[in-house]
């Protein structure tokens, strides 16, 4: 449904994206990996027509991302970028409204609030100001944002969640209901492309990993097969042992090894 | 003031959903302000001989009809008008750079006006005669336009628009223009120099029905775009990248904002001159109060703009009757205090 063919990008000399070719699949959480300034963000930049590939092309349901306008990719791609700041006094309800298209009966979009405010744990928040509110409350809220901009909009058509490390500022408790909300939207018209620091949770919750370093991918497997001592320990630069654990992986390391 | 302020800094979002009611409480307002700014003046007119004269019964004095029909009402209209324009434009460019400081007149969009517009007093009339000065209001807002343009290039670096470089960019804008501008003051006669002093300290002195008309017609042009920025600027205060993931494109709506801008700036110095702070102050007080949801913000800070402006001119006229300070002393006298709080109570968002 998304496909990358040969992408490359470059910033100045730097080639931060070497021909990069991927496809992601709706009803699959594919979690990436890798570590810092690996190209993690930049190819979801890329993927989410924030950034324009230097090299190869990218696209969604059958067109070329160039061909879509605006609004229409709008209601078919949704997107979490790593930090976004607002400048004016909105209330919470007012951010997450922020998603929903123009023109939706009154009706509906209180119901589709009322539900994303119950989803990401955010009840009696709804006249609360945004920018009083803690790190990572403001993520859920823009979690419940970018999640409802999905809400509406043709059913039966294949649609995609971006999310740029969604949990960096959530406490455990929240890092494993916002995940497990992700995980609860998947469907055959839907996927999820989430990027993750966490190995352990991206055990948890991943069906498929793509691994990143040094702007290429490495791995892109089933998170069974992509998790392994071998590939972890030289992308991460440290002694990784990836145990079995029930029907998962738990991925542990010595923390005073690293080097 | 100051405990009237911070009282309104304390409304949560749960008591500011009450100030629906904002909206007529303001049209109200602005009712009453332009009754009271009608009757005032050097000369008196009574408020209960009002409706006479506005129907033209026997019973009305033919003096006041006259001050009343020639001086007052275009004045009061254009005063309307104008404080509209500068609070509604204060508004759309403070949303356009996602900044609560950016101010026509503090960024140099009106010097740039000004520029044009003394550039039309001053060589327009060697080539042009009279007919320049009736160009007047179109190349105002030309040099608004080519401003905002230019401030916005300077201060947006990859989608991002830094509040410094704006600030600096706009003072340096500014000085470029005076700068020119005095060179060709340098270059007017003497009947150009009074002509171009008086304007440029502000004034609705000399209103007519036909400067308001004018005025009237440039924010008929940017009303038109409201419906575009309505919908976009909430979205932008996210960030381009934001607005465009949510479906707003961008580039037209940045393109929308500054035509509105310059349109509402232009016209507003073209008539009265450069007045500050009102586009400044008004969208800020009001998000104190209220949803910053442009939708209501832009028509709230129109009506709260023109309400400013009469009271403003009220002043104007009265304190020194019976002549007149420019106006742009006035509103620089109640803006400067108001933009030093703000940025006392801004200093850590601004430091970036």
């Amino acid at each position: 449904m998304f496909h990358a063919f040969d992408v490359s990008f470059a910033r100045g000399r730097r080639q931060v994206i070497s021909d990069m070719n991927l496809e992601l699949r709706t009803d699959e959480l594919t979690v990436v990996i890798g570590p810092n300034g690996a190209g993690k963000s930049t190819l979801l930049k890329l993927l989410t027509g924030n950034l324009k590939p230097s090299g190869g092309t990218i696209w969604f349901d059958g067109r070329s991302l160039q061909q879509w306008n605006a609004r229409e990719l709008a209601g078919r791609r949704a997107v979490l970028s790593q930090s976004t700041s607002l400048v004016f006094p909105f209330t919470v309800h007012e951010v997450i409204s922020l998603g929903l298209p123009e023109g939706i009966y009154a009706q509906d979009k209180r119901a589709i609030i009322q539900e994303m405010l119950h989803v990401f744990d955010l009840n009696g928040f709804e006249h609360r100001l945004f920018q009083e509110l803690s790190g990572g409350e403001q993520q859920r809220v823009h979690l419940a944002r970018v999640v409802c901009q999905l809400k509406t909009g043709e059913a039966d058509k294949p649609k995609f969640l971006f999310l740029d490390e969604p949990v960096s500022n959530l406490d455990i408790k929240h890092q494993i209901n916002v995940l497990s909300a992700v995980r609860k939207l998947l469907s055959p018209q839907l996927g999820a492309f989430v990027i993750l620091h966490d190995l352990n949770l991206a055990a948890a919750y991943a069906d498929r990993v793509v691994i990143v370093h040094e702007g290429r991918i490495v791995s892109n497997d089933v998170m069974a097969r992509a998790l392994n001592n071998k590939t972890l320990s030289a992308v991460f630069g440290v002694d990784m042992h990836v145990v079995k654990a029930g029907s998962g992986r738990r991925v542990s390391y010595n923390a005073h090894e690293a080097g | 003031m100051t405990a009237f302020t911070g009282a309104m800094e304390k409304l949560s979002g749960q008591q500011r959903e009450q100030h629906r009611i904002l909206i007529p409480v303001l049209i109200v307002a602005l009712a009453l302000m332009s009754v009271a700014s009608v009757a005032t003046g050097a000369v008196k007119i009574d408020i209960s001989s009002l409706p006479g004269i506005l129907l033209g019964s026997d019973q009305a004095s033919a003096r006041d009809t006259v001050i009343l029909w020639s001086v007052r009402l275009p004045r009061t209209f254009l005063a309307m008008l104008v404080g509209a324009s500068l609070a509604a434009s204060g508004a759309v460019l403070q949303g356009l750079f996602r900044n609560p400081l950016a101010d026509p007149g503090l960024v140099g969009v009106s010097s740039g006006s000004v520029l044009a517009a003394v550039a039309t007093i001053v060589l327009g009339q060697n080539y042009f005669g009279e007919t320049a000065t009736r160009l007047l209001p179109v190349t105002a807002f030309i040099g608004g336009l080519l401003t905002t343009i230019l401030l916005y290039s300077i201060a947006t670096r990859d989608g991002r628009t830094y509040t410094a470089t704006m600030l600096l960019g706009g003072i340096a804008i500014g000085a470029i223009a005076m700068a020119l501008t005095g060179v060709l003051i340098f270059m007017s006669t003497e009947q150009q120099l009074r002509e171009f002093t008086f304007w440029s300290l502000g004034s609705l002195g000399g209103a007519t029905w036909a400067k308001a008309g004018s005025v009237s017609l440039f924010m008929l042009f940017a009303l038109c775009l409201w419906p575009i920025l309505a919908r976009g600027l909430d979205r932008l205060a996210l960030g381009e990248a934001e607005a465009g993931h949510m479906g707003v494109n961008v580039q037209i709506l940045k393109r929308a904002a500054i035509v509105a801008t310059a349109l509402l700036t232009g016209a507003a110095v073209a008539v009265s001159g450069a007045i500050g702070f009102i586009g400044l102050v008004v969208p800020h007080l009001l998000r104190l109060v209220m949803s910053p949801r442009h939708r209501f913000l832009i028509p709230a800070a129109a009506l709260l703009g023109a309400i400013l402006l009469l009271a403003a001119d009220m002043v104007a006229r009265t304190i020194v009757a019976p002549a007149e300070l420019p106006i742009g002393i006035v509103t620089a006298c109640l803006g400067g205090p108001v933009f030093l709080w703000m940025l006392l109570t801004n200093v850590r968002k601004i430091e970036t």
